[in-house]
């Protein structure tokens, strides 16, 4: 009753919701970068939303199973074959004892998500079974998958075949509008940075990972850059350091930061950040709180898979 | 000496931080800062509030909270009343020495903040070994820690860019804050110096050993000892 890792893929990790309670120790959240897509991907194979399961970047992994299974892929849209033979994504598949499971290409967005009726034998780690990479921490050895890898799967389970409704299958396109709030900072930029923040349209640079992906675009000129005591940050915050670049903080992100934030993603939106891939394209826009929070509430109210707050 | 928190609601201010958060400011640098934000912080932890993290730092605490169950005006009201009640109590402080070794060929920055800085290395590496360090918080990533206590000859803005990877046991100032880099990670501070001490470790109970308001004393060693411990 287990799986095995054939090609590992660019970075594959083990990822759960994340971690709570201990950003006063410096432990990120961590968890599914793409919260949603973690919900669905359980919800096609009738687990729980916080089951482990297989986050994968860019390229997909190639799995040998050595059990019969369901599983489910949501996230990033691509191709993936059963034994040479396509599969579709957002739905329930069954998987034989002895069968391949091959990644052909990406399509559209960056992170994808394979679920499991069952459970990956995976210990949790300070109360997630998350894998944080950088501190090596939770997941399989506190690593990404390798080739070779062999995880158990533990009670198995028969879930009732689905799909998820063309409609609320998202369509990462590469061009997004990405909502904000205020942070605690923002009061410190003024109405012009804040104009020119809002009226850029950023370029996902190559530099991004887990924790934080940074941005290019015009630069936000603050002079001089103010230094600032270390806060509390959260995933989903814009800082802007001083060369006036945004970064955004991803679920790995460190637990504090010294740069002014501009903005916090909204959670409903934080998806998206999930399947930024470099040369994507984003546009801010600034909306209260009370308009994020009734956005969150419509997101839950018209999909079952909210990623709630 | 007791000293009055009746009035310390002037000296604060609540900023939001999206859907389920706000941030606590502390606008004085009052002398009991570092413990009134931490026990604050902590004691709020320890309660049955709906809150997802309390994250305490050098002056604000950030609460993330279930809005389900928990309204943010109720939780200011608790805090404002935990901060006007606030006694000064002392808490129980341990001093850690932190063995540190600042050759220019581990230590990268050493060389370019003393120019800035404009005093030797040598001057450089007394000044930062020379003062008792206050342990202001944990975070960034795990075990790191923040210091007060930089001498102010070393004060330096961080990077203008952040590096892309610091290594681990890097020591590095940044702004008027010296800290430990526990993990390899990116970070915009300069990097001075390097220990082999592990400061966090994820099976440990608890993972990190430092407590906020702690001292830390740093001592310096040189390459081959440094080298010596990384191999332990």
């Amino acid at each position: 009753m287990s799986i095995e890792i054939i090609k590992p893929g660019l970075q594959t990790s083990i990822q759960d919701i994340g971690r709570f309670g201990l950003m006063h120790l410096g432990i990120a959240h961590s968890g599914s970068m793409d919260p949603l897509a973690l919900r669905m991907a359980n919800h096609l194979v009738s687990q729980p939303s916080n089951n482990p399961v297989i986050e994968f970047t860019q390229t997909g992994p190639d799995i040998l199973f050595n059990t019969d299974v369901q599983i489910a892929i949501t996230g990033a849209k691509c191709s993936y074959r059963l034994n040479d033979k396509e599969i579709a994504q957002y739905r329930t598949i069954s998987v034989r004892a002895g069968e391949r499971l091959k990644f052909n290409k990406m399509q559209q967005g960056f992170r994808g998500y394979i679920a499991f009726a069952g459970q990956l034998d995976i210990e949790k780690q300070m109360g997630s079974s998350s894998t944080h990479l950088m501190a090596q921490l939770g997941g399989f050895k506190g690593r990404a998958l390798l080739a070779g890898d062999t995880i158990k799967l533990n009670n198995i389970v028969r879930a009732e075949e689905k799909s998820v409704r063309n409609n609320f299958i998202p369509n990462f396109t590469g061009n997004y509008r990405v909502r904000v709030t205020a942070a605690p900072e923002t009061a410190e930029f003024s109405q012009q940075q804040i104009k020119q923040f809002l009226n850029n349209r950023y370029n996902v640079s190559s530099e991004l990972n887990r924790m934080g992906i940074r941005l290019t675009g015009d630069v936000l000129k603050i002079t001089p850059y103010p230094e600032m005591l270390s806060r509390g940050l959260l995933p989903g915050a814009i800082q802007i350091p001083a060369n006036g670049l945004p970064i955004i903080c991803g679920m790995d992100a460190q637990t504090v930061g010294g740069y002014l934030r501009i903005g916090q993603i909204i959670k409903a939106d934080m998806p998206i950040i999930a399947q930024c891939k470099p040369n994507d394209k984003i546009q801010f826009s600034l909306i209260d709180t009370a308009e994020a929070k009734n956005i969150l509430k419509h997101q839950s109210k018209y999909t079952p898979f909210s990623i709630g707050l | 000496m007791t000293k009055s928190y009746e009035d310390i609601l002037q000296h604060i201010s609540w900023l939001e931080n999206g859907e389920n958060s706000l941030c606590l400011i502390f606008k004085n640098s009052e002398t009991n800062r570092t413990q009134l934000i931490q026990t604050t912080a902590q004691t709020l932890r320890e309660s049955k509030m709906a809150l997802i993290e309390v994250i305490p730092a050098y002056d604000s605490i950030t609460f993330v909270y279930d809005s389900h169950k928990l309204a943010s005006s109720e939780l200011r009201t608790t805090v404002e009343d935990l901060l006007t009640q606030f006694k000064d109590n002392g808490v129980d402080i341990k001093q850690h020495i932190i063995p540190v070794c600042y050759d220019s060929e581990v230590a990268t920055d050493i060389v370019e903040l003393s120019k800035r800085l404009k005093i030797t290395t040598e001057q450089l590496i007394k000044l930062h070994t020379n003062t008792t360090y206050t342990t202001e918080m944990l975070g960034f990533l795990p075990g790191f820690i923040y210091l007060s206590g930089l001498d102010e000859k070393l004060h330096q803005p961080r990077k203008t860019t952040p590096a892309v990877k610091i290594p681990e046991g890097s020591i590095a100032i940044g702004g008027t804050q010296t800290g430990i880099y526990s993990l390899s990670s990116p970070g915009g501070w300069w990097i001075i110096g390097r220990t082999a001490a592990k400061l966090f470790d994820a099976n440990a109970q608890p993972p990190i050993e430092i407590k906020p308001m702690d001292e830390i004393v740093f001592e310096a060693i040189d390459r081959a000892t440094w080298e010596k411990m990384n191999r332990l």
